[in-house]
């Protein structure tokens, strides 16, 4: 096998020895982080990080899903250190509650796909037998009973081993652990605020802080929040999705809650309760933006009625990486925090990072290539939130009509789906047609998450595949009624999520 | 409701075969209509390992299956001289090592490749280092993760394929019909095709029908003028010779494709024979020097004349057009360098399962084109026409990658491709990959990342870097790792049997053909 080849040393560029990763908060530690276990000692990494807290972190709406656990492996956090150091509880998913026009009410759960010995997907059983989904959902059920039991890995024959979880967490508890662990690292942590940002052509050349230190990198990691505080001296080519008004705010609890977040609708907007140890956080977003408000520049405010923000715009850089600066987290993208969606991008944001670190000057390609992932995960993941206010349920000429009349009478806020898109249309059309779940490549979320997203708004497929027609109607019934009995079981058996945070809490301190 | 599938061959008969077992048990009527005077193509012999989950699903015995066509197993394709004259490498059903924190193995290789003996990447796969010994063994039996991670598919007879499915189907209730089409009647309004007229005068009349007719894409083409992208641009080669010659010495468990000064030959062997063909380009040599070239690289005496075959890259504009369906060489063409042509017929029967029309039990929505109760829906058709666009999109890159990852310059033809404008698509990926070995990934298609590792790297296309998170690790480390990788593949592959006493000892051995080493 040939060796790789050796660039003549004139025209070698600059190899990368420092990377400067500028915030505060979540995504500025998870990236130090990520970074400080992915690469060798020849390359250093600094982290200037301003001293007051990253109140927009709350935009990460205080929820991860299944893979947030690997994720964190990445950062050297271990579940055990996660719950042994914050007020973590876990979270089978989110409960949706008088959603829409139509008022639904599901839980949408992580959940593994149905192991199967049929030849059709589970969910076409489901529309032949006129079942419900959600009975089959043991994380849902499970969610809604107050109930939480690890799934047993070594016992796949379990229905609860199907059920997959994410975390509740206090944006704040979490950052403090993550900044803890930076002190282990070899980071160099700067503490500052950059008042100046010196280009050179189309890159970052110079920082300088408000103590007057300049400092430079070979690539920068903008993780400053919404307001991309370095990245915008670059570029300002935004997409925006809609602006909001955002407050938070903390309740304390006796006992922790549900392992499900429960978000209600408002006249305007939407409000989530997360139930941690020791604390309830309340996030609501609404469309009460202060029109006065003219630019764009998002200002989070702390106060004793908790962290407030005016307006903020949800939307994405056009292109996340601009010459040597990459933005990560929401300087990268803002989205809603309905879904899991925001920590999940700042996960595949990470991940986007470690692939692509640029070998040296020569970005071009890292750049294109980022960008293009990049685009492809907003562009999805903001596809999965906006479903939630698409209320498509049929896609006959003759209810079509009758879904505008609905839409028209909801107010500008649950209006927000009704502008349409392709991709959308591509899959809510099939799976109403006839349950075809339609996917695009490498898309955040699963197909279990459409389909119990789908479900849980209201559709069902026209008709059933073909194919279910060769499956026994009754004996498939009867194993439906053993499954739904036999999960109902099992959900009765687990412990509530409390008592089972307790003994896991005492367990992990024993061994610890 | 009643199917009619035009042309058996492979195509033809694979469709029938899973519309029989799919639909057993509902009230749909499937014909097939072939004529023995029209020959099949035949030439595609070799196969990617989704053939396995298609001949399962239909409860098809693997070791009968393969008695009856003369199958062998296939661990891979053997490339020579892509790269350069001279060079040969193997792509192989399967990955290369075991990634190691969180960084795909061959980026620690190429590291590691740069500073200390690694070996040959080849030697951490499986499927290489036992098709290069003629060894075989199923992956399940393996006993270490990777001795399990490889993949295999078959070598066989397409003709016996297609007359074994043939027996299949028609034990299932399909009815075979013996004619050639001479008309085709349309729906007056609809534009459907209603009946077509056979040359015996018999009429056969049906709701969907299936377009299995070859190149010439009778129904598809010639009735409804779907229309053709030319893809010449792409893959020049317009012209194939096909010849069996007798097997001579160890069978080996993979195909193997040669390039050539204005095209490739390739070779698979079978149980009985060895299929041999010369895909080529007819403005850069004549159809006599393209038999010459491959009479001379027969194994064995020839067993049959020659056969020629004209094409034209490229793919039919609608796959699906009113209520019909194209699939296998009435859909498109692209040349078998990677044995897609029945990798392409199935995926365009399971995209048909999954889209089949409904019989509609009430007046279906006006919208749609009806027939005798049969409900067109334009969502299916469009849904079809993506997923089959993007599939053939996506191996026409592939292959593509085959012509214009090397250097050769030492003929008319090499030196156009490499003076070629790629796609965009593939210009992307190839400079990824030589700037930092980096491949890009995408989900749905038939050639996933270690494919891509495997033609680039097998055809000298050296990256300039490598990932620089490999270096933090230390080469000892790795050493130790990379030697016990090789160490753990070569030693199963040692205790492994030769790929014909495993096809003896598996019952798979024809009785028509016993293996015989020469």
């Amino acid at each position: 096998m040939n060796k790789m080849p050796q660039k003549p040393d004139n025209l070698k560029h600059k190899a990368l020895s420092r990377i400067l990763i500028y915030g505060a908060g979540i995504a500025a530690n998870q990236v130090a982080l990520a970074l400080s276990k992915a690469l060798g000692s020849n390359i250093e990494l600094v982290l200037v990080t301003p001293e007051q807290p990253c109140l927009s972190d709350v935009l990460y709406g205080g929820v991860t899903s299944p893979e947030s656990y690997d994720m964190n492996l990445r950062l050297n956090l271990s579940e055990p250190e996660l719950f042994l150091n914050t007020n973590t509880s876990f979270s089978f998913g989110s409960h949706y509650q008088n959603w829409g026009p139509c008022k639904q009410n599901w839980v949408q759960c992580h959940h593994l796909p149905f192991a199967s010995d049929n030849p059709v997907d589970f969910h076409q059983l489901i529309t032949r037998h006129k079942a419900q989904l959600s009975d089959y959902l043991i994380s849902a059920i499970a969610a809604t009973e107050g109930k939480f039991a690890h799934p047993p890995a070594e016992n796949p024959s379990s229905a609860l081993s199907r059920a997959e979880y994410g975390y509740h967490f206090d944006h704040h508890q979490l950052n403090n652990l993550l900044t803890t662990k930076l002190k282990s690292t070899k980071i160099k942590v700067v503490k500052g605020i950059v008042v100046k940002v010196e280009l050179d052509d189309d890159s970052i050349d110079t920082l300088t802080l408000e103590s007057g230190e300049t400092i430079t990198a070979d690539l920068y990691l903008d993780c400053s929040g919404i307001n991309s505080d370095l990245l915008k001296h670059l570029s300002q080519a935004k997409t925006t999705f809609r602006a909001v008004n955002v407050s938070y705010i903390e309740q304390k609890n006796d006992n922790v809650g549900n392992p499900c977040r429960a978000l209600s609708p408002l006249n305007d907007g939407w409000q989530a309760k997360t139930s941690l140890r020791g604390k309830n956080s309340i996030l609501t977003v609404t469309s009460k933006v202060r029109d006065s408000l003219t630019n764009d520049t998002c200002l989070f405010v702390s106060n004793e009625n908790g962290i407030h923000s005016d307006k903020v715009v949800l939307g994405h850089q056009q292109q996340a990486w601009v010459g040597n600066c990459i933005s990560l987290g929401h300087a990268a993208c803002t989205i809603e925090p309905l879904t899991p969606a925001p920590m999940k991008l700042l996960g595949l944001d990470i991940l986007r990072l470690l692939e692509l670190i640029p070998v040296d000057a020569n970005m071009k390609l890292e750049r294109q290539e980022y960008n293009r992932r990049f685009i492809n995960d907003v562009t999805h993941a903001e596809l999965f939130n906006k479903t939630f206010y698409d209320f498509r349920t049929t896609i006959t000429d003759n209810n079509e009509k009758k879904e505008e009349n609905v839409n028209q009478s909801l107010t500008s806020f649950w209006q927000y789906g009704m502008e349409r898109s392709q991709l959308l249309d591509r899959k809510i059309i099939q799976f109403l047609h006839r349950g075809n779940l339609v996917s695009y490549d490498l898309e955040p979320f699963n197909q279990e998450d459409w389909a119990i997203l789908h479900y849980g708004m209201g559709r069902s497929p026209e008709r059933s595949d073909r194919l279910v027609e060769i499956i026994d109607y009754k004996k498939m019934q009867e194993k439906l009624d053993n499954m739904k009995a036999g999960i109902l079981h099992l959900v009765s058996k687990m412990p509530p999520h409390s008592i089972y945070l307790s003994k896991f809490l005492q367990y992990l301190k024993d061994k610890h | 409701m009643h199917v009619c599938i035009l042309g058996g061959g492979t195509a033809g008969w694979m469709t029938a075969a899973a519309l029989s077992k799919k639909f057993e048990k509902q009230s749909i009527q499937v014909t097939l209509v072939e004529s023995e005077s029209i020959g099949t193509v035949g030439v595609g012999e070799a196969t990617l390992p989704h053939i396995r989950f298609f001949n399962e699903t239909l409860g098809i015995n693997e070791a009968e299956f393969m008695r009856h066509t003369q199958a062998t197993f296939k661990l891979g394709i053997e490339f020579v001289d892509w790269g350069q004259l001279g060079q040969r490498y193997i792509h192989p059903f399967g990955d290369f090592g075991e990634s190691l924190h969180n960084i795909d193995f061959y980026q620690h290789w190429l590291m590691l490749n740069q500073k200390a003996d690694a070996g040959s990447l080849s030697d951490y796969a499986f499927g290489i280092v036992a098709a290069q010994q003629n060894k075989f063994c199923f992956p399940h039996q393996g006993k270490t993760s990777l001795q399990k991670s490889f993949g295999y598919a078959y070598q066989f007879d397409a003709g016996l394929y297609a007359d074994f499915l043939s027996k299949f189907s028609q034990s299932r209730g399909v009815t075979r019909v013996e004619g050639i089409v001479v008309h085709t009647d349309l729906h007056p309004d609809s534009g459907n095709v209603k009946g077509i007229q056979l040359e015996d005068g018999q009429q056969i009349e049906a709701d969907f029908f299936v377009d299995c007719s070859g190149f010439q894409g009778v129904l598809i083409e010639q009735t409804l003028e779907s229309g053709y992208q030319d893809w010449s641009q792409w893959l020049p080669c317009n012209r194939a010779i096909a010849i069996p010659c007798e097997n001579k010495g160890e069978i080996t468990p993979y195909t193997r494709a040669t390039a050539k000064e204005a095209g490739w030959v390739w070779r698979i062997p079978l149980q009985h024979r060895t299929g041999n063909g010369h895909v080529y380009w007819n403005e850069f040599t004549s159809d006599e020097q393209a038999a010459d070239t491959l009479l001379q690289g027969l194994d064995g005496l020839a067993l049959a004349d020659p056969k020629q075959l004209f094409f034209k890259t490229g793919r039919r504009n609608h796959f699906w057009k009113n209520n019909v369906v194209a699939i296998g060489l009435s859909a498109g063409f692209l040349e078998p360098l990677e044995s897609t042509s029945i990798h392409l017929i199935q995926e365009g029967i399971t995209a048909l399962v999954e889209l089949f029309p409904h019989v509609e039990e009430t007046s279906p929505p006006t919208s749609d084109k009806t027939l005798n109760g049969i409900t067109i829906n334009e969502k299916d058709v469009n849904e079809y026409n993506a997923r089959m666009s993007l599939q053939f999109e996506r191996v026409r890159d592939f292959l593509l990658l085959h012509y214009v990852a090397n250097k050769r310059t030492d003929s008319e033809m090499w030196r156009y491709f490499n003076s070629m404008i790629l796609p965009d698509s593939l210009q992307e990926k190839i400079d990824l990959w030589t700037r930092r070995a980096y491949i890009q990934r995408y989900e749905f298609g038939a050639f996933l990342p270690p494919s891509w590792l495997a033609v680039m790297l097998g055809q000298n296309l050296i990256p300039e870097h490598y990932d620089p998170r490999v270096n933090k690790y230390q080469i000892a480390e790795l050493q130790k790792h990379a030697a016990d990788m090789r160490q753990d593949i070569a030693q199963a592959v040692q205790n492994c049997m030769t790929h014909s006493d495993f096809i003896k000892a598996y019952g798979a051995a024809s009785n028509t053909a016993p293996l015989r080493k020469i």
